[in-house]
């Protein structure tokens, strides 16, 4: 049966200078799969800096929107629903990578139709992820008008009363605290911004939000994004190579199933900090 | 590298799911819980609730790199080479968000512990208490008043 092991066999004791010095594979992977490791453990590091740029310039900024007031609606209609929609697109990626994990299992098993099952439960999931994400974009977007320049959600940084409604849920006359979350709304394509009186007594106008965070928002779920997209284009390629037979061959049998694997686990691994650090914190 | 039976493989695949799944639910209610969305007016403090939900996320990733990506029936020699730059990784994240001032210099915090206010945030700032070279404000030998002859 053609196996992943090592052309080495791990019963004859080594020496320092067998193991490392050439002509077998001292980690006991071949070297696609260490790659596809060093690639992930790099991959890593960038998010790991655009998620620390995020976490410095939110703590950095008092008017900053708090993310359960920003992801509050829901397909259908439905808008007061904080963090649920999130929380269904998180469960979608775990479901898509144990389908992953059983396409790689039924792979070392050499079960053609069985790897291209679990695959093929593996792309829709990751369609149906894209298309969650896709519609938080367009929401936010075309209905809440935020753009990486313009951000309507913004939190007050002061104490204050409104002089003005704005026909939603603002009356005149209504008071609100530092930290208080509010959305700039848009009425007939114009944005209203509401006059308010802070408590040393000079009229103001309602502040758009930090451009920063719309900025953020779609740089970072944009790159995660792409990740599951090139993902989903990987994930076809092999599954069409996987019916083609192509592996029933191969010396490494289905490893290929296992390196596209370890990728997608990165891509839900990558998902669980952005939705850790986007939406609870 | 181990290749599991399916039996062992199939304790992963479901136990994995049942175990992420909840361990999600459970970050999602600690982070409703703590903003007051699940009790009228009921708020956790700030450091336990991040505590709790990085830490969960953290088991999160234990578990997906450990058993979805095998990476515990792989050699040592593998784990060393991947973990070792996770660990200084996580040192880097620490250290640039407190020098990007997530700690000393942050504005969000509720409780007023202590707070950096910069010269030019001084209720009597003028343009002269900010030292340009390092004299302050009230040397006479100040530019801006020699400029006024």
């Amino acid at each position: 049966m053609a196996s992943t092991a090592s052309t080495m066999t791990s019963t004859i004791p080594m020496t320092a200078e067998d193991k490392w010095g050439g002509g077998n594979e001292p980690m006991r992977a071949s070297y696609g799969k260490l790659m596809m490791w060093f690639f992930l453990l790099s991959d890593a590091f960038t998010f790991s800096g655009l998620l620390l740029a995020y976490g410095a310039l939110r703590m950095s900024n008092d008017a900053w929107p708090l993310p359960d007031h920003v992801f509050s609606s829901f397909p259908g209609g439905i808008h007061n629903a904080p963090l649920i929609f999130v929380t269904l697109m998180t469960f979608v990626l775990i479901v898509s990578s144990v389908t992953m994990f059983k396409a790689v299992q039924e792979g070392h098993r050499e079960n053609k139709n069985g790897v291209a099952f679990w695959l093929l439960l593996t792309i829709i999931g990751g369609l149906t992820f894209l298309g969650c994400q896709a519609w938080e974009w367009n929401t936010l977007i075309n209905k809440e008008h935020m753009t990486i320049t313009t951000n309507p959600f913004a939190r007050h940084t002061e104490n204050g009363v409104y002089l003005e409604g704005d026909g939603h849920h603002i009356k005149p006359g209504d008071t609100f605290k530092k930290g208080d979350s509010y959305m700039l709304h848009k009425h007939n394509g114009e944005w209203v911004r509401l006059k308010y009186r802070n408590e040393k007594g000079e009229v103001k106008l309602q502040q758009f939000g930090p451009q920063a965070f719309g900025q953020l928002f779609f740089t970072i779920t944009g790159f995660h994004g792409f990740h599951v997209f090139s993902g989903v284009v990987l994930l076809l390629i092999i599954l069409i190579n996987v019916i083609s037979g192509v592996y029933v061959e191969r010396r490494n049998g289905y490893e290929m199933v296992e390196k596209v694997g370890l990728y997608w686990h990165f891509v839900d691994l990558v998902w669980v900090f952005v939705f850790l650090c986007f939406y609870l914190l | 590298m181990t290749t599991l039976t399916a039996k062992q493989a199939n304790k992963i695949a479901l136990g994995g799911f049942v175990l992420l799944g909840v361990v999600t639910l459970v970050e999602v209610f600690i982070a409703l819980l703590g903003k007051g969305y699940l009790i009228e007016g009921f708020h956790l403090s700030t450091w336990v609730m991040y505590l709790g939900m990085i830490s969960l996320s953290l088991y999160k990733a234990y578990y997906i790199v450990m058993y979805f990506m095998h990476l515990k029936f792989e050699d040592l020699s593998l784990k060393y080479a991947l973990g070792f730059p996770i660990i200084i990784l996580i040192w880097a994240v620490i250290a640039f968000l407190v020098d990007g001032g997530w700690y000393y210099e942050r504005k969000m915090s509720e409780k007023v512990g202590f707070e950096i206010i910069l010269p030019e945030d001084r209720p009597n700032a003028t343009e002269s208490t900010i030292p340009l070279n390092g004299h302050n404000g009230n040397d006479s030998h100040n530019s801006k008043e020699n400029a006024h002859h």
